[in-house]
């Protein structure tokens, strides 16, 4: 049954397979079982870009971003520490 | 419309009217302890609880207490069972004290008393309350102590004692309690105040069971369980099956990590807790009964917001916590530290999974609302101007910005409880406050904004000893404040800042005001978990939580975005950097069809660059 | 023949009172008139003076003694945000103060909204944060002057917010209330410089401790105050064209009634002032009937309130919670909440339980029996269904209710769903709004530290004599009382009240203080109390004094009121240490035995005086009584369903016109009059006193 995911992302069926696709664009990035930012352009950035206030996290932590490759629309926002191959959420 | 009814044995008119009455009987708990306690944590920080339980200690009608606090006092009153009920008794108005954070509380300085409730001889319930003491006798004044490294630098830890024995007070224990405290009035205040709520809830609860016989009582209160736990499996069952998780760090001058996985299957929910770092010899750890408590209070808010406080909607919920975590500690693990850390971490990840499995849902994602980690608060020491001693809280907490929801912004400064006035603030202490505001820039963007937090600063004014004590807690780092949700941006952090060597007391002599605190001059460094000294010509900022926002910024309609501007919460730089909203001169002029060029050349850019 | 005229005008109703020389009662009612209130009033004293037997308001108002007035355009203004563009004034570096609210989001909604986390909301805010302005002054917590008022940036302040469009400015800075020499400074600048602008000092109209309490309080003074202002005076210039001699007396929200002038300057003063007038009618009522512990409960269409009078005081409220802002003005207490006769029942989906209220049906569409296009059965549509109500004789015949269509909808969209028959549907109706009733009753006094059962209660309010019985029986209270003027009980209370001046200072003591630092500050309230009152045309000899003092344990958040015996002379030490112990009592009483940790200490916050001119009082004629069991007012017999019989008995009708002081009768009884219908449950027994009242004795 379709049903949202989160914002901007929904569960869609085609063929008695679930996926995950872009609410705005329809662009269909990856099947339900995967995980969909691996199929997301991802950016990291310095911190300050969310905000002057997050200058302390200079040289501690990079700003990650996921968008969908199609129509750019931001699907998530989080840190990472800068010198480790943490999966997020830092 | 054809409705199944939920209840069965006892007619519904009669059980939307007792229902009620315990709900009400609860409330009045709550409000005897804040009217007649009304210390700072119970009046301003809403840091207490007062519940009713069945007879075996199952949770009848919590009122309106904090979540977790009601699941840990179920614990409490089954501890008090175990211990007495065959080695003192227990007899009709004795009372009950215990505060061990290995049995039932969260950390020492949360006291509950236990209260059973008899009806003609027979046991047929229990009132159960706890008001965090403004001491208890730890190694730091107010309890929390970043220098404990064993849970017996913490304080007193009763683990059961018969405070009051068949309606008198045992005063021998009573002193003996609080002569272990650096506020003995105080804490024998709420004390005094804990007994009288308590009594308060046995004289309703008897005056019910008069009314209306034991019978039906206990007929509509297992009603009300069943109720709960109907409703709320319904609606879990709803919702699609499936996994959900979150990792958060406890910045403490290590960090530590809580992890969890939400699995949803049909009517049932299992968060499991493992993952998560070993535990700490700092007073970070969270006892299982917290960590239980948790995620009862995630359900709470959301799915059972509605429903009656109770037993039943513990049931479809199960809590994994490996043995040796911060999650689940052993003794001697010290505590201390824990609601602003452990506590804040596991209620921020369990919220998180509750709130990503909500958004699968239609008819739930309107409860979707992005989550604050903790914050940095103070709890302060002294002599003050009248030349007394105290021991208090900064409780600036009530002015963290709560998170945007799927359909509009957060609210600034609105958590909900409430700070004192400077005024009282002035009045009760040796501070002056140089300013108490909105920060600009704090809130998370997003679609939808968080709100603000609030960020104050102080310094010492007619301070005896020329000086106060800090104690600085709650997670310092990035993992506190407001965390964006789906593409929203983090809240700034909150955090506590000490100036020391400033030129307030030449500026004030100058007629200077005191609001910009870069014009103040003096060397800032940020407080970690420590005790630290405010004293003349040294300044103690404090920044608030800011909500996390929900969703693209590149989405928030211009207008709002100029409010925002208007209001001093966005400035123009962020307008245009984050929102992509240009907004020019000193009469602030939206700009739309720049603004439309801006944002499709930002989201040109999101693609442009590699990885 | 003079008379004491009280007009009070309602949301829908504007009603008139006159009292003559022989204490006879007469009522007038007319609609009100929103767009010109004062309109409303002159119908309405035409309609009094002719039911007189005077030709008009004209010839009433010239032979008028005494004229008091209520109305709500103070609240009215402030739910439909009508008052006037106001900018605020704050200390640099606290220009959030009333926006944060001190992050009490909560605030003044009911229990349900606040579980709802997900969707609270703070309030609009009645000033804009582009209309706030912060100016660089600061003083400290004994009124030392840290920083200078900047002069320069107070004026540039100023002009901003003229050229803004505001019409109105409140000033608070940091403790005013200690030392208000800045914000009389600033005063100074406004008067020079827009001296047709309307400005509020926070420390004039709320000189209590808490900056956002009093921003909030200075606020709403400065927002409805260009309105209030001029609404009264237009009222007294008409008043005066048509004969009113003297100036109308004006009713404040703590019970008593100031003249124009005085209301003018503290505009807040009248918000919520309708109910106060009610209350205050209530202890006039007591005193005649010689009851000292009222509960005034007020069942209207959609909301029942509660008040208190204990040993003839009203109980009142420091710090009264408005449109979800706390403010420091002193306000009769009430309790509310959404049931009325107008409260819809209603089947929740998701539990399959029955529900009333808090939804109302209005006046419109209204319940489903007033076929007004209502399909909403309602609490008054139970009524009618439980056979309280005659479809016949409602509001004296005026309306005809539709009987089958109410019971067709109390069944098909409740007792249906329930599997219940429409007559036990109504009944659950009817139960579960007392019990909201009862609950919220005993939230008022159980709080307090009241037992229910020391008082009696008194029911105005279209619904409330259809209910009152029940919901005081709950409560174990014995009797109920309906008085004669139940329908105009608003404007009654207004024509028993004297003029009443409140003063208060924060000043900050430990117990035991010195009684000369208690009797300065009570001195120089007491200087400005006299000088008030004697301007206001009354002799010392006239005036009542009460002190009090608010009180808490040190270490402590919430204070108590403690009074003092009444009186000007110097207060004694026996009588602190008396004042001591009196607080000990109180708190007890309220919280328990056992529960005043007199260890703690205790500090005294705010010094109050109360001064009251005493007005003559109209003397309400006692009746003859003559012991009858009510026979000759007997109009017949109806099937009516009692709850507590679980069946339908046949039950005596009197007629409220034929009935007179004396009689006396048991339930079970419907009294019928052209304005309500008062049920007699089967254990109670009905009299009417020497003032037309009804009483009704439970379980007697």
């Amino acid at each position: 049954m379709n049903h949202p995911l989160r914002a901007n992302l929904e569960i869609t069926i085609l063929n008695g397979t679930e996926w995950v696709r872009c609410s705005k664009c329809q662009r269909q990035h990856c099947r339900a079982d995967e995980d969909w930012r691996q199929f997301c352009k991802v950016r990291l950035l310095p911190p300050t870009k969310a905000g002057s206030l997050m200058s302390d996290l200079n040289g501690q932590y990079l700003l990650r971003q996921f968008y969908c490759p199609s129509c750019a629309v931001l699907l998530d926002t989080d840190f990472v520490e800068e010198h480790s191959n943490d999966a997020g959420r830092a | 419309m054809s409705v199944n009814p939920i209840i069965s044995s006892v007619d519904p008119i009669t059980f939307e009217i007792l229902s009620h009455r315990l709900y009400q009987i609860a409330k009045e708990m709550g409000t005897a302890l804040e009217r007649v306690g009304g210390t700072v944590n119970t009046t301003q920080m809403h840091d207490y609880m007062a519940s009713l339980y069945l007879a075996n200690g199952d949770v009848l009608s919590a009122g309106d207490s904090m979540g977790w606090h009601v699941a840990c006092a179920g614990f409490a009153v089954k501890r008090i069972i175990e211990r007495f009920e065959n080695n003192g008794g227990i007899n009709t108005d004795d009372i009950f004290l215990l505060n061990d954070p290995y049995l039932a509380a969260i950390h020492q300085s949360d006291v509950y008393m236990i209260s059973p409730i008899h009806f003609r001889g027979q046991l047929v319930g229990w009132s159960a309350t706890f008001v965090h003491v403004m001491d208890i006798g730890a190694m730091s004044p107010g309890g929390n102590s970043p220098g404990a490294t064993e849970i017996c630098h913490e304080g007193i830890r009763i683990p059961g004692i018969k405070l009051v024995d068949r309606g008198e007070l045992r005063k021998d224990l009573f002193d003996a309690f609080i002569n272990m405290t650096r506020q003995p009035v105080m804490v024998g205040l709420d004390l005094k105040c804990e007994i009288a709520a308590n009594n308060v809830a046995k004289a309703r609860m008897q005056a019910l069971y008069e009314q209306f016989g034991p019978e039906l009582v206990t007929a509509v209160s297992q009603e009300m369980l069943h109720y709960s736990e109907a409703i709320l499996r319904r609606r879990i069952a709803e919702i699609p099956d499936g996994t959900w998780s979150d990792t958060g760090s406890i910045h403490a001058g290590d960090t530590w990590k809580v992890h969890v996985t939400l699995n949803k299957k049909d009517d049932r929910l299992l968060f499991d807790f493992t993952g998560s770092s070993p535990q700490a010899k700092k007073g970070i750890n969270l006892p299982y009964h917290a960590t239980f408590g948790a995620c009862y209070e995630s359900i709470l808010c959301t799915l059972a917001y509605d429903l009656p406080k109770n037993h039943g909607a513990l049931k479809p919920i199960e809590v994994i916590a490996p043995q040796g975590t911060v999650v689940n500690p052993t003794p001697p693990a010290p505590v201390s530290l824990n609601t602003t850390s452990g506590g804040a971490t596991v209620k921020f990840v369990a919220n998180s999974a509750i709130m990503q499995m909500l958004a699968t849902s239609e008819k739930w994602r309107g409860e979707v609302m992005a989550l604050n980690a903790g914050h940095r608060l103070a709890r302060h020491a002294g002599i003050n101007q009248h030349g007394k001693y105290y021991v208090s809280t900064l409780s600036e907490g009530a002015l963290d910005g709560t998170g945007a929801r799927s359909y509009k912004d957060g609210d600034d400064t609105g958590r909900g409880l409430s700070c004192h006035n400077i005024e009282w603030l002035e009045a009760n202490f040796p501070l002056l406050y140089l300013f108490r505001r909105n920060t600009t820039g704090g809130a998370g963007a997003g679609r939808y904004r968080g709100g603000t937090g609030g960020e104050s600063a102080l310094t010492v004014h007619d301070a005896p000893e020329g000086k106060i004590k800090g104690v600085a807690l709650g997670v310092a780092g990035l993992r506190n404040s407001g965390q964006g949700m789906f593409g929203g941006y983090p809240g700034a952090p909150s955090l506590l800042m000490l100036k020391e060597g400033t030129r307030v007391a030449e500026m004030i002599a100058e007629n200077k005001s005191l609001d910009q605190l870069d014009e103040i001059g003096g060397s800032g460094r940020l407080l970690p978990y420590c005790e630290f000294d405010v004293g003349k010509n040294d300044i103690l900022y404090m920044r608030m939580s800011s909500g996390g926002g929900y969703g693209d910024p590149l989405e928030r309609e211009p207008e709002r975005v100029l409010n925002d501007v208007e209001d001093g919460i966005v400035s123009g730089e962020e307008a245009k950097e984050i929102y992509g909203v240009v907004i020019e001169g000193d009469d602030l002029v939206l700009d739309l069809a720049a603004t439309d060029k801006l944002r499709a050349s930002q989201r040109q850019e999101r693609l442009q660059e590699t990885k | 023949m003079n008379y004491v005229v009280g007009v009070d005008i309602g949301g829908t109703f504007t009603d008139c009172v006159v009292v003559d020389e022989g204490g006879k009662v007469t009522i007038g009612k007319s609609l009100s008139t929103p767009a010109d209130f004062a309109q409303g009033a002159l119908n309405a004293a035409d309609d009094a003076a002719q039911n007189v037997g005077l030709k008009n308001a004209d010839e009433l108002l010239s032979t008028t003694q005494l004229f008091f007035h209520a109305c709500t355009i103070g609240d009215n203004t402030l739910i439909t945000r009508a008052g006037a563009r106001t900018g605020l004034i704050l200390t640099k570096g606290f220009g959030d103060t009333l926006h944060m609210m001190r992050g009490k989001i909560a605030e003044g909604l009911t229990e349900n909204e606040i579980a709802h986390r997900s969707a609270l909301d703070k309030p609009e805010p009645f000033v804009p944060r582009k209309l706030v302005e912060e100016v660089p002054e600061r003083i400290d917590y004994k009124g030392t002057e840290l920083i200078r008022l900047d002069v320069k940036a107070a004026e540039q302040a100023i002009d901003r917010l003229v050229s803004k469009g505001v019409e109105s400015i409140a000033v608070c800075f940091l403790w005013s209330i200690i030392n208000d020499d800045h914000e009389r400074q600033l005063a100074e600048l406004l008067k020079k410089k827009y001296p047709k602008l309307f400005f509020t000092l926070s420390s004039a109209v709320a000189p209590y401790l808490g900056e956002y309490e009093r921003s909030a309080t200075t606020v709403f003074n400065a927002y409805i105050g260009p309105k209030i202002s001029s609404y009264l005076k237009n009222l007294q210039r008409v008043l005066h064209s048509k004969g009113l001699k003297r100036e109308p007396l004006i009713m404040q929200a703590y019970g008593g009634v100031l003249g124009i002038e005085a209301t003018c300057k503290n505009a807040v003063g009248i918000i919520e002032s309708g109910p106060a007038a009610g209350v205050v009618g209530t202890r006039f009522l007591g005193e005649h009937i010689g009851e000292k512990n009222i509960l005034a409960t007020d069942m209207g269409g959609t909301t029942f309130k509660v008040s208190v009078v204990r040993d003839g005081v009203i109980e009142r409220d420091y710090k009264p919670v408005i449109l979800r802002h706390s403010i420091l003005s002193t306000k009769i207490w009430v309790e509310s909440i959404g049931a009325g006769g107008g409260s819809i029942a209603w089947i929740d989906p998701d539990t399959g339980l029955l529900k009333v209220g808090p939804q109302g049906a209005g006046a419109s569409p209204g319940p489903v029996c007033y076929d007004l296009g209502g399909i909403e059965p309602t609490v008054s549509d139970a009524d009618l269904v439980l056979g309280y109500l005659n479809e016949n004789y409602f509001l004296g015949g005026r309306m005809k209710l539709n009987k089958a269509k109410t019971i067709e909808a109390v069944r098909e969209k409740i007792g249906k769903l329930l599997k219940m028959t429409e007559v036990e549907a109504a009944g659950g109706i009817y139960r579960i709004a007392n019990s909201h009733m009862s609950d919220l009753i005993r939230k008022a006094t159980v709080e307090k530290g009241h037992d229910p059962r020391n008082f009696v209660l008194l029911a105005f309010g279209g619904a409330a004599p259809v209910h009152a019985s029940r919901y005081a029986a709950e409560l174990g209270i014995r009797q109920v009382v309906i008085p004669l003027t139940a329908s105009v009980h608003g404007a009654t209370g207004l024509i028993s009240s004297d003029v009443v001046y409140e003063y208060g200072k924060s000043d900050h003591v430990v117990v035991p203080v010195e009684a000369t630092r208690v009797n300065e500050n009570f001195s120089g309230l007491l200087e400005r109390a006299l000088s008030d009152l004697r301007a206001a045309g009354f002799e010392e000899s006239d005036v009542l004094v009460n002190r009090s003092v608010d009180m808490r344990y040190r270490y402590q958040v919430h204070e108590l009121n403690v009074p003092f015996p009444a009186g000007t002379t110097a207060i004694t030490v026996q009588e602190m240490e008396g004042l001591s112990t009196l607080f000990d009592d109180l708190y007890e009483k309220a919280f328990g035995q056992g529960s005043g940790y007199r260890e703690a200490g205790k500090e005294i916050l705010t010094f109050r005086l109360t001064a009251t001119g005493l007005l003559k009082k109209p003397d309400i004629k006692a009746e003859r009584v003559q012991r009858s069991d009510g026979a000759q007012a007997l109009k017949g017999q109806r099937d009516v369903y009692f709850e507590e019989e679980h069946k339908f008995v046949s039950t005596r009708v009197y007629d409220f016109t034929k009935l007179h002081p004396g009689v006396e009768f048991d339930g079970p009884a419907i009294i019928e009059s052209p304005v309500t219908t008062i049920v007699v449950n089967p254990k109670d027994r009905a009299a009417m006193d020497e003032y037309f009242n009804i009483r009704i004795h439970l379980g007697a």
